[in-house]
């Protein structure tokens, strides 16, 4: 009976019903491209967590605070699904392209100096050859040197001590070969102590340079 | 009189200058550079479309984009260290490293795509100052690393 009810529709209703069920499909692929899912994941370095990352959205927000633990969230504006730690492997897989792209962390190293005097102490010195040999492997290099005092003196006075040092380990690494593609020299002087201390206090731990290679 | 007017001109001299000064050490001071490139990869700066090679100097306001096959790795100026997988584009929107005054923030904007970051000194120095803004959602960051996929 219903059978023969349909296949008596008139053909302006079943043109009817093809449209409805073609924009149903069409609305349904349009929702489906809308839900776009993105990913937050949080990594370990050098094996554990040192911090959080928290997902905020117009509809609520998560916390990661575990390796490998994260967030997904579906379209432009999706709530933060709730926090699962991931396989290592898998997000290795997902994401193989940007992490293999990711450059190695920059190197430091602390050099110190001789009492009022832009000449290094003979254990940083030789250090150099060193710093040299890492910068020419990780060309292009960008070298940061900042020069430190201790309190002795005045600020002024010192701030110039800490360019001095700052210029005499570029001037030493540049002898040695080492060409970076730029180069930063800065003081602070007096005023970043590394062991803090009263004023006008002679430190030798304070007499010094941080060297950073990017 | 004629002395006061001379020392305000002077006064006002000087704030010029300095103000000059400044602003320009603002504008020339790279935040950081282009470790690796490798496919499409290119920085707009002002309009302008710059190929992304290693060794380029990015200042505050880069876009950082990549094609299909692209990606680009890049250090910033406080050690932060970034990478941008294909199909990516991320601007870095704040930079401010500036330990003598205590001046610190990272905003970075990640359009699409896939994102690596790995904190620096900023984060460390200013928790709280750092923060990765999305069409989809913000991520506050306190010193760490994360990897993100961006699909508004």
């Amino acid at each position: 009976m219903k059978g023969a009810g349909c296949r008596q529709l008139p053909a302006a209703w079943c043109w009817c019903l093809c449209w409805l069920f073609f924009l149903l499909l069409l609305s349904g692929c349009a929702a489906q491209k809308s839900a776009q899912k993105s990913v937050i994941v949080l990594l370990p370095e050098d094996g554990k967590v040192s911090g959080a990352v928290t997902v905020v959205t117009a509809h609520g927000s998560k916390v990661l605070n575990q390796s490998w633990q994260s967030v997904e969230i579906f379209g432009a504006r999706g709530a933060p699904s709730d926090p699962v730690v991931l396989q290592e492997k898998a997000v290795q897989e997902a994401f193989a392209p940007v992490l293999a792209a990711m450059p190695v962390p920059p190197v430091h190293y602390l050099l110190y100096f001789k009492l009022d005097s832009g000449e290094l102490l003979p254990d940083s010195r030789l250090l150099l050859p060193e710093i040299a040999e890492v910068i020419r492997k990780r060309q292009p290099a960008q070298l940061s040197v900042v020069g430190h005092t201790d309190t002795v003196g005045s600020m002024e006075y010192n701030y110039r001590l800490g360019l001095k040092r700052a210029a005499a380990v570029c001037a030493e690494l540049a002898v040695l070969g080492a060409a970076p593609a730029s180069i930063e020299t800065s003081s602070r002087g007096k005023a970043d102590p590394q062991v803090p201390t009263p004023d006008q206090f002679p430190e030798p731990r304070n007499r010094r340079a941080e060297v950073t290679i990017r | 009189m004629g002395t006061v007017i001379m020392r305000i001109a002077l006064l006002l001299f000087w704030f010029l200058l300095a103000g000059a000064g400044s602003a320009r050490a603002q504008e020339v001071r790279p935040v950081g550079l282009v470790k690796s490139a490798s496919g499409e990869a290119s920085v707009l700066r002002e309009g302008r479309r710059i190929a992304a090679l290693p060794g380029l100097a990015l200042e505050r306001g880069d876009l950082l984009a990549t094609g299909a096959s692209g990606t680009l790795g890049v250090i910033l100026r406080d050690d932060t260290v970034l990478s941008l997988g294909p199909n990516s584009q991320t601007r870095i929107e704040r930079f401010a490293f500036d330990p003598a005054r205590g001046e610190f923030g990272l905003v970075l904007r990640v359009a699409r795509g896939v994102i690596d970051y790995l904190s620096g000194s900023i984060s460390r120095l200013a928790p709280g100052s750092v923060r990765i803004e999305t069409p989809v959602a913000t991520l506050g960051i306190r010193g760490t690393h994360l990897l993100a996929r961006i699909e508004p």
